[in-house]
């Protein structure tokens, strides 16, 4: 991955952004890049596979939910950065998945979206927890994340309540062989009383420079 | 990821009595395959099993030939040349053997830097074409074992390669939903195809070269002029995802054989296509998706296998 150089001034900027110029200042600038180097580096988002389902044009939309059709209702939120932590606040975020049923639409756009983001690179959806498609072992939801001068980030979000893992996805994550890593299990938070229970869910992407 | 359901499904058994298909052969294997494929003359077939071993008939005697074992290393990948008198074997270790059909020796191995999952030579016997889990495509010199060129699609790994009849060209398809046209020899980008919003999990040139026959997620075969790239006709949508096309040696019609996409295991056609005018010549509906290995045979005959319990079907569209 090529490195990229701060200049003095982004420099400057970040230090006294996140206040490290008055504790660090008497350092030389060489030592405050390594420095932010070390403090700030993040690591990109696990990939996994595309899937044999994707379909371009997707409609510009948060709300994947459709009224009435069965599924507990879910809500996915996060952050685009880079590995330094920097938003990507014009990054293309789409997403894809099953119904409730484990059915992938080929026909139209149900439960596909491409997703908007505000100014600090933070997306936001409502949906419901997709269902398992028969081939696959795992809740799962697609995500492409392209943007300019990084490269295409291709990842599955997964659910740390899937039945699959029986509560324990430490242990038992490799069951799906396409997941191969704990990363992609995020934890799921439930409220609600049981009419009305719905889930909650973060997951930070963070893309690799191309 | 429709590779591997591809693969897993041809586990799963169906019945005998299938209206439009024709029971070929029973041809005994070792233990479960997790996939077949057909010579071009449809006289061999190799299978993959589960205990990643390789195994080799003739047809029609079901007459074992070969059985090669690999031990750790899982075979992804198989392809016969066109004379059918070798027969390529992807290797997850990163590898592909080139193994002669009659006496089982190794003949040439080729180190590809990846687990090769989709393999096509060219006519000539020439070049091959290989892609595999780094989402690299690359193209071998079979008679020297050199990488003549090396490149990639936009983003996602290939699901289908094929080359012209002349080994000038190679089409690529994947998860992108792009069809790439590439020269062969230099790996240059020619053209992409970006008229479809669905995966073609397949790809195959007309005989002279000037089609592009492409099988689609959303159910179509689509036709495809060469090199323009423009979308000449597309042949009624089914229900099912296209995942194999072949195009007949005369290329007047192409053998379809469709996947269920809700689940690999429930029932999907075989249709013979008319390209010129877009009839449908024949049609089967009782396989289950475990369709596999289909081929167009150079006498002209649709050949595909399916697998009950060890066993695996040849059958030919009637």
């Amino acid at each position: 991955m090529p490195r990229h150089v701060l200049t003095r001034r982004e420099l400057l900027e970040k230090c006294a952004a996140y206040g490290v110029l008055t504790v660090a200042a008497p350092l030389p600038l060489p030592a405050l890049a390594r420095l932010w180097d070390e403090q700030e580096r993040r690591s990109p988002t696990p990939r996994n596979e595309l899937g044999p389902f994707y379909k371009k044009h997707s409609p510009d939309s948060n709300q994947m939910r459709i009224a009435g059709e069965m599924g507990m209702p879910l809500e996915v939120a996060g952050r685009v950065l880079d590995t330094r932590g920097e938003a990507l606040p014009h990054a293309t975020v789409e997403v894809w998945q099953t119904d409730h049923f484990g059915h992938y639409d080929l026909e139209g756009y149900r439960y596909r979206a491409r997703l908007p983001l505000d100014g600090e690179g933070r997306y936001r959806f409502e949906s419901v927890m997709p269902g398992h498609y028969p081939d696959r072992v795992c809740q799962h939801i697609h995500y492409l994340v392209t943007a300019p001068g990084h490269k295409p980030l291709i990842t599955q979000l997964y659910f740390a309540t899937d039945p699959v893992f029986e509560g324990d996805p430490d242990k038992n994550y490799k069951r799906d062989p396409i997941l191969l890593s704990r990363e992609l299990v995020r934890p799921v938070v439930l409220s609600g009383d049981p009419q009305t229970i719905h889930a909650a869910v973060t997951f930070e992407l963070c893309m690799e420079r191309a | 990821m429709l590779r591997r359901l591809l693969c897993g499904a041809v586990l799963f058994s169906i019945g005998l009595s299938a209206r439009g298909q024709q029971l070929q052969t029973r041809i005994p294997a070792p233990e479960a395959v997790r996939f077949a494929v057909f010579s071009a003359d449809g006289t061999r077939v190799a299978a993959a099993t589960v205990k990643n071993r390789v195994v080799a008939w003739t047809l029609p005697d079901a007459k074992m030939r070969q059985s090669w074992e690999f031990g750790e290393d899982r075979p992804r990948a198989l392809s016969f040349l066109p004379d059918g008198k070798s027969l390529l074997v992807g290797l997850r270790s990163g590898a592909v053997q080139v193994r002669d059909f009659g006496s089982g020796e190794v003949t040439r191995t080729i180190a590809t830097g990846h687990a090769p999952d989709v393999l096509a030579v060219s006519r000539d016997s020439r070049w091959l074409a290989e892609t595999g889990n780094d989402a690299k495509i690359q193209i071998w010199d079979l008679h020297t074992g050199r990488r003549q060129s090396v490149f990639s699609p936009e983003f996602g790994g290939t699901e289908s390669l094929a080359f012209s009849p002349d080994g000038t060209i190679l089409a690529s398809s994947g998860d992108d939903a792009n069809v790439y046209v590439w020269e062969a020899a230099t790996g240059k980008h020619g053209k992409t195809i970006v008229e479809l919003s669905l995966m073609s999990p397949s790809v195959d040139f007309s005989a002279d070269g000037k089609r592009l026959i492409v099988g689609n997620n959303d159910g179509a075969i689509h036709v495809f002029e060469m090199p323009s790239g423009s979308l000449l006709r597309s042949y009624s949508v089914q229900k099912f995802p296209a995942a194999n096309v072949r195009v007949s040696p005369d290329g007047q019609k192409a053998a379809a054989f469709y996947t269920n996409a809700d689940s690999g295991r429930s029932p999907a056609p075989v249709i013979l296509w008319n390209l010129i005018d877009g009839t449908i010549l024949q049609r089967t509906d009782s396989t289950s998706f475990n369709v596999n290995g289909g081929v167009f045979t150079s006498d002209g005959r649709v050949l595909f296998m399916t697998a009950s319990g060890s066993d695996l079907l040849a059958w030919s569209l009637e």
